[in-house]
């Protein structure tokens, strides 16, 4: 966009906290409403996509940054990875139950897998979107 | 008849891959193809149900089917890195080769490697 | 009722689809494929596959939106006619018979969608939350007990990144 006006920067800045809020509430409600950790972290990433597009150019760099999504990203696949070598170690299959059967029912494992997918598809899929739309700046002002 | 509906949907995103000559309509077809399998699995899973498949009490009603939706959560996340990367393909080609045509760009092709 | 509904949705859906193969302009494409997800997250609405329905929401009226904006307009600088338009010929006329011949078979082998058999939905209204926690049964399937396709999409993704990240930021050619 050439003309970036003030009231568009503040009304997306002041907008994207109950996107990024109504993202972690589909996350993790995910095991008892319908959501999920891809569901949540896709409504994260639309909550990060919206100051970058709306912001200008320094502030975007100033909110969001490559590294720290990339770290996002790597992060959370580290923890699924993590999670499932849990299992290994508790009951010799990848991605089990590593909990103790003494509390079943219960939702401990899938809400940690839920947390682990939202960041990781949110960092994820917000870095794409980022570095696409950094890249159409560049070409629209170079 | 959903059936059949769900077939030209298909054969549309076929035809759009097949007889478009411009790289991103052919991507295009692509998600169109994706699309319209989704639709045929979640329309099938439907068995005769009437409520969606979160238990909780006092809903009254039979539920459908989860499985074909789990199945279909995996598959649209998964049409969608097919979608980004050949997308940015696309542009890398026309930043190279200068046109998205398909013709253009064989031709392109041909005279780079004379 | 539904069952109009669903075969109305159906029916505007194929239109939306074959309106967005045949303008020649790219952008008016790009929007009618927008409107496209956007019917098709209701169709799974009034179909009762809310998970469905928000992912189909947010990934394809959402995301892909945005990529492909940004693929159009950077490759003709502003929304201008591409030379995507279907022409005919030999090569057309052998397209179109392989499609539809292609549907002709679908037609005949694709299994009906009204008797599939219901013993896994039972299964599931049975032994889900007590074998995994979960109310939803379908975060129950995909967590639970196919926990590993679920890992199998997250390296998906994570492989779609890494690709777009050295596809955009190369910059010696």
């Amino acid at each position: 966009m050439r003309t970036k006006t003030d009231m568009l920067d503040v009304a997306s800045r002041k907008l994207a906290p109950y996107v990024l809020l109504f993202g972690c509430y589909l996350i993790s409600y995910g095991h008892l409403s319908p959501g999920g950790g891809f569901q949540g972290g896709v409504v994260l990433a639309s909550g990060l996509i919206l100051p970058a597009l709306g912001c200008r150019k320094q502030r975007r760099e100033d909110l969001l940054s490559n590294y720290a999504l990339s770290l996002g990203e790597t992060i959370g696949f580290l923890l699924l990875f993590l999670i499932g070598a849990a299992g290994i170690a508790a009951t010799g299959f990848f991605l089990s139950d590593p909990f103790p059967a003494t509390i079943r029912p219960h939702a401990w494992f899938i809400f940690l897998l839920n947390l682990a997918i939202g960041l990781k598809v949110g960092a994820g899929i917000g870095l794409l979107s980022l570095l696409i739309i950094r890249e159409s700046e560049e070409n629209d002002h170079g | 008849m959903a059936k059949i509906l769900v077939i030209v949907l298909f054969c549309l995103g076929l035809w759009g891959i097949l007889a478009s000559r411009s790289l991103v309509r052919k991507i295009i077809g692509l998600s169109l193809l994706n699309s319209s399998v989704v639709v045929l699995f979640v329309l099938s899973g439907r068995l005769d149900g009437n409520r969606a498949p979160i238990l909780s009490i006092g809903i009254e009603g039979v539920m459908v089917d989860p499985l074909p939706q789990a199945l279909m959560l995996t598959a649209i996340v998964v049409g969608l890195s097919v979608t980004a990367v050949a997308l940015i393909l696309a542009v890398k080609i026309y930043r190279t080769c200068g046109s998205l045509d398909i013709e253009e760009i064989e031709d392109s092709i041909h005279e780079s490697a004379h | 009722m539904t069952e109009v509904f669903v075969l109305a949705l159906l029916c505007v859906l194929v239109l939306t689809g074959t309106l967005a193969l045949l303008f020649r302009d790219l952008f008016i494409s790009v929007i009618l494929l927008s409107i496209f997800s956007f019917l098709s997250a209701l169709l799974f609405y009034v179909t009762h596959a809310p998970d469905v329905a928000i992912t189909e929401a947010a990934v394809g009226a959402g995301m892909t939106t945005l990529i492909y904006v940004w693929a159009v307009r950077s490759c003709t600088g502003r929304p201008r006619l591409q030379q995507g338009g279907i022409r005919f010929s030999l090569i057309n006329a052998i397209d179109l018979v392989l499609v539809l011949s292609a549907g002709f078979c679908l037609y005949l082998f694709l299994p009906s969608m009204n008797g599939v058999p219901a013993f896994m939905r039972d299964y599931l209204l049975e032994n889900g939350y007590a074998e995994t926690g979960a109310l939803n049964l379908v975060s129950a399937v995909y967590l639970g007990y196919r926990a590993f396709d679920t890992f199998g999409e997250t390296i998906v993704l994570l492989c779609a990144v890494t690709g777009s990240i050295y596809f955009l930021t190369r910059t010696q050619e």
